[in-house]
């Protein structure tokens, strides 16, 4: 298992939003996290990428325990989260978000040679580098910030609502980005509420619900009726 | 013939006062907190270099280049030992905190150097320059010219370099500099060092520009809070317009006001900005 969430608990003050949560994703895998709103899916995502401590249970990724380490280790380690709402560095130019993106390639000219592939992968970035991203419409900073996240070369990346406040054109653009990712065999986990984008893109899905899994199945096997149980009951 | 002199030195002093005010300003884009113990901290650099030159005959420019990374190890430190801590805590916290360390630095230069008015000459000290007809201070303008070497050299590193970069978005999007993989934590500290360091880079020469007295503290950090809110706050091309604004109006206020009304005209200004744009002030209350 690439990545491996081990009953986890977790929440803000005296309110508990995960509980004892169990997931798993092996390597060249995409998992979809499903549920309706407040289900507990972007605390989740949270608590993966350090941003949220966990109050019970561990967060292993390969093999190692990170469930102590700090966000920026878990980068480093190769895991990667594109956030909900975008969060474009919105003061500075997309080449700068994208620089910042690769950090973890360091400061030199691999990260240099990571963003010249990155603009051959993506001509729209080339055409819009110096504009500030703070400038850019939904669908482009979506664009901006799944780059952005590419460039750290990840092992995992996460995805928290990647079609969120979209067009319906934008997100078919990001779908077929989102594809092609996946066609590379990068690992990646998908938390969404468009629930077509996540049977055209993942294998697996796990379902929340008030902090927990109460649906884990392949996408196929998952029923519209399970589903629609899962979120409204 | 007035007015000449007027605008050169409300400029002389506006880019210094710029220089002084953009540590408060980068502090706050990007750790959210308003500096309170900004002035006391200048008003330590200063008087450490008075007894740098009183004991050890030190000029004060060339004291500048120990005290200046004395004080950003200073501002380092406090990040760590005080602002850290709370930082997650209501921002009115932080400030009364910085607040009582302003008024604790004031006791300490009260107890140790009295109430007289001191200041430090430098090796410029008591000559004059002509610019554009107008006898200045050559101290006053060796500070203008450090001034305008210190925003240029920030300017640059901001935009240029990877330290800037990695400020900058911090300053823009705190929870994305987490998720690029910055380290939050070292960036704010180094912004506090960055911010008191300018401070003992510029405050020795002033030392011979401003009369320093045990309470000026307090006094300049207000003056400075003036500059970023008429500044906007936000980029350092606002803090220089802000610093230039607030040293001709009080320039010029002198100039031609009677008496020493002149010395109000930068909080009329500030009334002006914040009545023409009240989110100017709710911005910053509310903090980023």
């Amino acid at each position: 298992m690439l990545l491996d969430v081990r009953r986890v608990t977790a929440g803000y003050g005296k309110v508990a939003v995960l509980h004892e949560v169990d997931l798993a994703v092996a390597a060249g895998e995409c998992v979809a996290i499903l549920g309706a709103n407040n289900a507990g899916k972007s605390t989740l995502l949270r608590v993966i990428s350090g941003l949220m401590p966990a109050r019970g249970g561990q967060v292993l990724f390969e093999a190692h325990d990170i469930t102590a380490d700090s966000a920026a280790e878990r980068v480093s380690r190769g895991l990667v989260q594109v956030p909900e709402g975008r969060h474009v560095f919105a003061d500075l130019t997309v080449e700068e978000n994208l620089l910042l993106g690769g950090l973890r390639l360091g400061t030199g000219t691999s990260r240099r040679a990571k963003l010249v592939t990155m603009y051959d992968t993506f001509p729209l970035l080339l055409s819009m580098r110096l504009r500030q991203a703070g400038t850019l419409s939904g669908g482009e900073q979506q664009l901006v910030v799944i780059a952005r996240g590419l460039m750290a070369e990840p092992k995992i990346l996460l995805l928290d609502e990647p079609s969120l406040g979209l067009s319906p054109i934008a997100i078919d653009r990001v779908l077929d980005v989102l594809l092609a990712i996946r066609k590379t065999g990068t690992t990646m986990v998908v938390v969404e509420q468009n629930v077509q984008l996540c049977f055209d893109l993942c294998s697996r899905g796990y379902v929340l619900r008030q902090g927990r899994v109460v649906i884990a199945d392949s996408m196929d096997r998952l029923s519209a009726e399970e589903l629609r149980r899962a979120y409204f009951v | 013939m007035l007015l000449v002199a007027g605008l050169v030195q409300g400029i002389v002093l506006g880019v210094i006062l710029a220089l002084v005010t953009s540590g408060m300003t980068l502090i706050y884009r990007v750790t959210g907190i308003i500096n309170f113990a900004h002035g006391g901290l200048m008003a330590v650099a200063m008087y450490l270099a008075y007894d740098v030159k009183r004991y050890a005959n030190v000029d004060p420019l060339v004291a500048s280049l120990a005290i200046a990374p004395l004080m950003a190890m200073v501002g380092w430190a406090l990040f760590h030992a005080v602002i850290r801590p709370i930082r997650r805590q209501h921002h009115l916290l932080a400030i009364q905190i910085l607040l009582g360390l302003s008024f604790v630095i004031e006791a300490i230069l009260l107890m140790r150097y009295g109430a007289d008015m001191r200041t430090a000459e430098n090796v410029f000290s008591g000559h004059f320059v002509s610019v554009l007809g107008v006898g200045i201070e050559l101290t006053r303008v060796v500070a203008f010219v450090i001034s305008v070497l210190g925003l240029t050299a920030l300017g640059i590193a901001l935009k240029w370099s990877d330290w800037g970069r990695r400020l900058r978005a911090t300053a823009a999007d705190e929870l994305a500099a987490y998720l690029v993989g910055i380290s939050v934590i070292r960036v704010e500290a180094w912004t506090w060092g960055v911010g008191v360091g300018i401070l003992g880079l510029v405050g020795p020469v002033l030392a011979d520009v401003f009369k320093m007295t045990p309470d000026m503290g307090l006094r300049y950090a207000i003056v400075a809070l003036v500059v970023v809110i008429i500044g906007g706050g936000r980029t350092m091309a606002g803090t220089i317009v802000g610093g230039l604004l607030v040293g001709l109006s009080e320039t010029l206020g002198l100039l031609y006001l009677p008496g020493s009304y002149g010395g109000l005209m930068p909080y009329a200004l500030l009334a002006v900005v914040l009545l023409v744009n009240p989110r100017a002030m709710l911005a910053m209350v509310r903090g980023r």
